[in-house]
């Protein structure tokens, strides 16, 4: 009987085996700021987008692969189109934050064929829910060193932002503070230890409530109002 | 003792006319209690037929468990979400894995390839579409696309999200590269 199941666990894995494959396509920074410069925008937007873009890739915020992707996209809007995706892009490529999940963001959009208009407010949102969240999470001391963020602390508040903003994003009110709670609890909790230490993690689940939450909602909500 | 003599009596009189009333119901009785015995035999004994049963050839049986197993446990995993997915076994990485015997072209896209599709295939035909990826551990997002259209949420799936107005799926990769 052992034989048998082995048999059988050696067949389901060779079903399971086939088809690895090496994935995605690759991109140097180079070739990223070449379709920067093909993109229907006005000279001054470009060369903002550029030192951004540019120092974005060297320091390891942004993958070139899925820069190019989204530049790529990008060549297929009108160009007013192209213009305001330079202008919503700008902010997080020159505010130091991790920008692989934000472009994935704007290349899901894309890819479900939603109009630019639409990316973008969703962009907008999560940009201003990085800001509010590395604000309130430095202001109850709970990032490893306030003003000189590691690439752990980038994580944590990349994570949390993320979680609200799936919420709002799915039409979750900001009101549902308990909701949203949960929410953060329940993915830093998937986190922890797979790619956030726990040093850093429980702190912070100690800490988040409702009340730490309707700040940091009320604080991005602020920001975009403004 | 008469009393008793005398039941005795009553008792043998009763039985003779018990015999003697059922005595056309009775002929033939052995002929038939044989005729009976004889049809059950010419049908096989339960024990008898699984005997019979194991003088199959050894292939056919080892052949035959093994698909049986090997399918039951795939599509098992694939229908329902557990807490140990098949990719746990596939050391090699994380399985994507579709079941759909009518599609034509099914993909994975996600944030670990820009929402490029990865192609799975099915070589068998037998419909179960598969790929697996070596991810380095973190928090994925990713659709399958079955023949154009977006399928968003997977059973083997850690939760989803939803933005744009289509569902997501989200896998966790911890340390190993299996979920």
């Amino acid at each position: 009987m052992r034989g048998l199941g082995a048999l059988a666990l050696i067949a389901a894995l060779g079903l399971c085996a086939l088809g690895q494959v090496q994935y995605g396509p690759s991109a140097t920074p180079a070739q990223v700021l070449e379709l920067l410069e093909a993109l229907a925008a006005s000279p001054a937007m470009k060369w903002q987008t550029r030192g951004g873009l540019a120092a974005a890739m060297e320091d390891g915020r942004l993958t070139p692969q899925v820069a190019y992707a989204l530049f790529l996209k990008l060549q297929g809007l009108s160009p007013g189109d192209q213009e305001a995706a330079l202008q919503v892009l700008i902010e997080p490529l020159q505010g130091g934050y991790p920008l692989d999940r934000l472009f994935n963001e704007a290349l899901k959009g894309l890819r479900l064929s939603r109009p630019w208009p639409e990316v973008e407010g969703v962009i907008r949102l999560r940009v201003r829910l990085l800001k509010a969240t590395g604000q309130v999470l430095e202001r109850y001391g709970l990032l490893p060193q306030p003003g000189m963020r590691t690439d752990n602390g980038e994580r944590l508040v990349l994570e949390v932002a993320w979680a609200v903003g799936d919420h709002l994003v799915a039409g979750g009110s900001p009101a549902d503070t308990g909701g949203m709670s949960s929410l953060v609890k329940t993915r830093l909790a998937r986190l922890r230890e797979r790619v956030l230490p726990a040093w850093l993690v429980d702190p912070l689940l100690q800490a988040i409530s409702p009340a730490l939450l309707s700040e940091l909602v009320g604080l991005a909500l602020d920001q975009e109002r403004r | 003792m008469m009393w008793s003599r005398e039941l005795d009596e009553e008792i043998r009189e009763a039985f003779a006319r018990e015999i003697e009333a059922a005595g056309p119901r009775l002929e033939g009785l052995e002929g038939r209690v044989m005729a009976r015995l004889a049809a059950r035999s010419a049908r096989p004994s339960v024990w008898q037929r699984i005997k019979e049963g194991f003088t199959m050839p050894r292939w056919a049986w080892v052949g035959g468990v093994t698909l049986a197993l090997a399918l039951g446990f795939l599509l098992g995993r694939l229908m329902t979400p557990s807490s140990t997915p098949l990719s746990a076994y596939a050391q090699a990485g994380t399985l994507f894995a579709v079941v759909d015997p009518e599609a034509q072209s099914v993909a994975v896209v996600g944030d670990f390839s820009a929402w490029q599709p990865i192609p799975l295939s099915d070589p068998d035909g037998d419909g179960i579409w598969t790929v697996v990826l070596e991810l380095p551990p973190g928090r994925y997002e990713y659709a399958y696309v079955v023949d154009g259209n977006w399928i968003g949420q997977d059973p083997q799936a850690d939760e989803y999200v939803r933005s744009f107005g289509e569902y997501s799926s989200v896998r966790y990769v911890g340390t190993g590269g299996g979920v």
